[in-house]
């Protein structure tokens, strides 16, 4: 979309001020106060530090510039610089993205995130998708594992049977797999509806999600379902923007994203550390499914396999990016010593 | 803020109100001022997206179903005289009182604000029918003027309320909390309009006694033709009661979400339309009554479309957060804040009608007045209310316009005077909903307790 | 096109898509109330309801504006106008429709360019079902043009009207 209506708007155009200086709009769904928000909070610190004030961002919380699902495309036409983007948000615009999406491939969120980042070094398709776009990727935020938080006990996947659960994107099919009833409904719905019982339960949602929403002062089950992480998002810049910067400036914001996954595992780290201090304090019992269970629950969706039709027949090796996550998971699997908070937390380990 | 982003500020506000003034549709006005803004602060090439994505990225929102739903609601339970009915049994329980006919009409409009959350509907359904029986009944159109009117604001306070809907929607608020929260400020406005009917007419009735019998719904000293008292529609005023308690009900008894009870509060009225209607004439009351919702619908959703477009360009220029700021920064009492912005939304009600006041005022007020530590539930009602008043406040507010409408041999000079006591109403109840803010939250917050 | 034939055009597109959006909106009725009461009698949603309405709304939302505009329920401030002499009235009107044209076609423009997207990518929801969101910005392209003929074609016949009257007052 390009027409110029009038020369006015060519002068104050894009992102760049007077000398050398610019100014980034930050669009995120995220609210100002969440452990995502705030990972990016420091990130755009150190880069206003880095480039002595050259760059700063401005930041639109909570949808307020652009909605989440139009996140991508508005870091790419103008209508934003910076834009936090959700894989579930991202089908149609990041697809290749989105294989982080699938359950059952690791249960350790740093794995996850090296994993993302990795991606976009060394897997071509997954690379071009950006390209394609016109944004560069930046860095991954953490969102944890998916819990499931029920009115009733469920000891294993078979109780799970004809229950309403509050649920979304692949995750939805994943409840189908195990004859749940997967109910799409917005996260600040949850509560009530689980009150009023609308819903029987809830999942895809993280333990450092569960404050916010009002859930870990009122739910009765907290259950490690084993799908592990299922769902996460990344920051990305308008490559135009990006190429328009000072070398030391794009330096600069590599520097601070490279420290990103450290400082967002943290702030995620701190908000499941409230949530679980809450859930322990309601009394909420905790639980997992057993091993051999999952294992059968993972065979019986399976997920994986119907992602890669979905977007092979789109024209996609996405063969080739399902291949490389698991072998990058593989080798970073051994290296992690990151323990996912729920785990923690039912371990007693409040950090 | 830099000095283009002031320019840009002022070229959008003197072009939208420009716009305004040559009569140029309202959504449309805030969507080119709000696009040449953009145009100003990122090019061409943004602001053309932004207007191009705006239609489809307001309307893809499955919690703004409740909009179209509860438009629906209310134009099928108008056309099934529903809201006549209410006015009848009315009229008929309150004649013996002063002023009951005008009592009547305030009862009518209450009951159509339980189904429909417009008030230039309400005020448009009761005008005519509402002022020629409380003039017949020997009151003045003075009152008849100031009841209509200010009966019509009662719609957005007593559930189900559009108004309150997108007050959720743009602040983040629970909306089912918002619902419920109308209620007690709803019912309280009642009251108080009611007190203020019957001192009208207590003083109206010294000033110029009636003869005997008239104001019982007798005979007019003109008119040899007795006046009949309406015949009693119960089924009516059950049938209403029946949509509050369905639409309300089903969230209550965790049947459904907020936005899933609008569907059955439409489905019910859809209902006993069919059951009031005879066959042969069904399917156009009910091709009537949907062609007349989309309308509705469409209007609001051009409108939701033009505000998204010139929040866009708000949030941009970053005016909100710089005002935020400086109002914070200011250090003034929390109560007076809140009673400037209250205060700064009266003229807007000059130019517009309560869904485009929200949709512009809630999200530059609601930042500021939660950072005072104000509930923002509680907040929203109290917005909501004033944002209401505005509609009625000389010397322009549209319910005014309406009425002088369908009711032209009024004159807007008596309009307004008439009104003028049921503003002084309102600035009680608003009172006392600073006050005793337990009148908003009570109900809510028992639902979740 | 004359503007007589162009808002006969108008009025009728605008009657029917006002009337696909009415069963639409029944439609969306049905589906909730099917959904709600599966879940709470058998525990079993009909799948994608959220997806499915989301595509309805955004055709129900705009459907309606050709004839919505059309009966004259589009919210304007006429205060300020209704004080003008009927020369001046004349220039307002033309400005109106010069705009009303102008940005139009801006946004039909923006709207095909949008729908050309959606299909160049083949956009989704990001629900379960994943359907594709074309039909639906389809359905708003021509839900907005129509509204801009009709709005064009009726500010022109006001316009003419005006000129009427005033050539009348000359005259006498
Ligand atoms: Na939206
Ligand atoms: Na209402």
């Amino acid at each position: 979309a390009a027409v110029t209506i009038g020369a006015a708007g060519l002068a104050a155009c894009g992102p760049a001020g007077e000398d050398d200086t610019f100014v980034l709009h930050y669009t995120t769904y995220s609210s100002p106060t969440s452990d995502q928000s705030k990972a990016v909070q420091r990130w755009a610190e150190e880069v206003e530090q880095r480039t002595d004030g050259g760059v700063t961002v401005r930041f639109h919380y909570s949808e307020s510039l652009v909605d989440a699902d139009e996140a991508v495309r508005a870091s790419q036409d103008g209508r934003a610089d910076l834009a936090q983007v959700g894989s579930i948000y991202a089908a149609s615009d990041l697809s290749m993205f989105t294989v982080i999406e699938l359950p059952f491939e690791t249960n350790n969120p740093e794995v996850q995130m090296t994993a993302i980042m990795r991606l976009y070094e060394e897997n071509q398709t997954y690379r071009e998708d950006f390209e394609r776009q016109g944004v560069r990727f930046l860095f991954p935020i953490p969102l944890g594992n998916a819990v499931l938080g029920t009115n009733r006990p469920v000891e294993s996947v078979d109780d799970l049977r004809g229950r309403s659960i509050r649920s979304g994107g692949l995750m939805s099919e994943v409840m189908l797999a195990v004859g749940a009833n997967p109910v799409a409904m917005t996260a600040n719905d949850i509560y009530e509806s689980l009150e009023r019982g609308v819903v029987d339960g809830y999942t895809a949602l993280a333990v450092a999600n569960l404050s916010t929403f009002g859930l870990a002062k009122t739910t009765r089950y907290l259950t490690d379902p084993g799908v592990g992480a299922y769902s996460s998002s990344i920051v990305v810049v308008n490559e135009e923007v990006y190429q328009s910067m000072p070398d030391r400036y794009q330096q600069a914001l590599q520097a601070a994203s490279d420290n990103s996954i450290a400082n967002g595992l943290e702030e995620m780290d701190a908000a499941a550390g409230t949530a679980c201090a809450e859930l322990k304090a309601a009394g909420t019992e905790f639980g997992a499914f057993p091993e051999d269970q999952v294992a059968d629950w993972k065979e019986r969706a399976d997920i994986a396999e119907s992602w890669v039709a979905r977007y092979e027949q789109k024209g996609y090796d996405a063969r080739s990016v399902l291949e490389d996550y698991r072998r990058i998971i593989d080798e970073e699997t051994p290296r992690s010593d990151y323990r996912a908070p729920l785990a923690a937390c039912m371990k007693g380990e409040v950090r | 803020m830099t000095t283009m982003t002031l320019i840009a500020l002022v070229v959008v506000v003197v072009l939208f109100l420009t716009l305004l003034a040559i009569r140029f549709h309202v959504g449309l006005s805030l969507m080119l001022a709000g696009l040449v803004g953009v145009v100003l602060l990122r090019g061409s090439d943004a602001a053309v997206s932004t207007v191009s994505n705006q239609p489809f990225s307001t309307a893809a929102d499955y919690s703004l179903t409740i909009v179209p739903l509860f438009i629906l609601m209310g134009v099928l339970a108008v056309n099934a005289r529903l809201a006549q009915a209410g006015f009848d049994l009315a009229s008929r329980v309150l004649r013996k009182l002063p002023g009951g006919t005008a009592l009547a009409s305030l009862s009518g409009s209450a009951l159509f604000a339980a189904v429909t959350g417009s008030s230039v509907a309400t005020v448009a359904t009761m005008a005519r029918v509402s002022t020629d029986a409380i003039v017949k009944a020997g009151n003045g159109i003075r009152l008849a003027a100031g009841v209509v009117c200010a009966g019509g604001t009662l719609g957005v306070l007593i559930p189900p309320s559009i108004v309150l809907v997108l007050y959720g929607v743009v602040t983040d608020e629970n909306i089912g909390h918002l619902l419920l929260a109308g209620i007690g400020p709803g019912l309280l406005t009642v009251l108080a309009y009611a007190v203020t009917v019957v001192v009208v007419a207590t003083r109206e009735r010294r000033r110029a006694p009636v003869p005997a019998g008239t104001a019982g719904g007798a005979v007019d000293g003109s008119d040899r033709e007795p006046v009949t008292p309406p015949k009693l529609d119960l089924t009516g005023f059950g049938f209403l009661v029946v949509i509050f308690l369905v639409s309300i009900g089903t969230i209550y008894f965790g049947v459904a979400t907020p936005t899933e009870a609008a569907s059955f509060g439409a489905m019910a009225a859809l209902v006993i339309l069919l059951i009031r209607t005879r066959p042969p004439r069904w399917l156009s009351s009910i091709k009537n009554s949907i062609v007349e919702a989309v309308g509705l619908t469409a209007m609001t959703f051009l409108l939701m479309t033009g505000a998204g477009v010139f929040t866009y360009f708000l949030a941009l220029s970053g005016a909100s957060t710089a005002l935020v700021n400086a109002v914070l920064a200011a250090d003034l009492a929390p109560y007076l804040v809140l009673g400037l912005c209250l205060v700064l939304l009266l003229p807007l009600g000059m130019f517009l009608d309560g869904i485009s006041m929200i949709l512009i005022a809630a999200p530059l007020l609601h930042p500021i007045l939660v950072g005072y530590g104000f509930d923002g539930i509680w907040l929203g009602v109290l917005i909501v209310k004033v944002a209401e008043m505005a509609l009625i406040t000389p010397p322009v507010g549209m319910n005014a316009f309406v009425y002088s409408g369908s009711v032209p041999e009024a004159g807007l000079g008596r309009i307004f005077r008439g009104i003028v006591p049921f503003i002084v109403a309102d600035i009680v109840v608003v009172a006392l909903l600073v006050l005793l803010p337990d009148i908003v939250t009570f109900l809510p917050y028992l639902s979740s307790a | 096109m004359s503007a007589g034939r162009l808002s006969r055009v108008a009025r009728v597109s605008a009657t029917v898509f006002g009337l696909t959006a009415g069963v639409f909106l029944l439609a969306l009725v049905l589906l909730t109330v099917a959904d709600v009461g599966g879940r709470s009698l058998w525990n079993q949603s009909v799948l994608g309801t959220v997806d499915i309405s989301t595509l309805l709304l955004v055709a129900i939302a705009f459907l309606g504006l050709a004839s919505a505009e059309l009966d004259g329920r589009h919210v304007s401030v006429a205060m300020l106008e209704e004080r003008l002499s009927r020369k001046r009235r004349v220039v307002l009107s033309a400005v109106r429709a010069v705009l009303l044209a102008g940005i139009g076609l801006l946004l039909v423009w923006g709207l095909a360019d949008v729908l050309f997207s959606a299909v160049d990518r083949g956009e989704t929801t990001n629900d379960i079902l994943r359907l594709p969101t074309w039909p639906a910005k389809l359905v708003l392209f021509v839900s907005f043009a129509a509204f801009f003929v009709a709005a064009v074609a009726k500010e022109i016949q006001e316009l003419r009207a005006l000129r009427r009257n005033q050539d009348q007052e000359a005259n006498r």
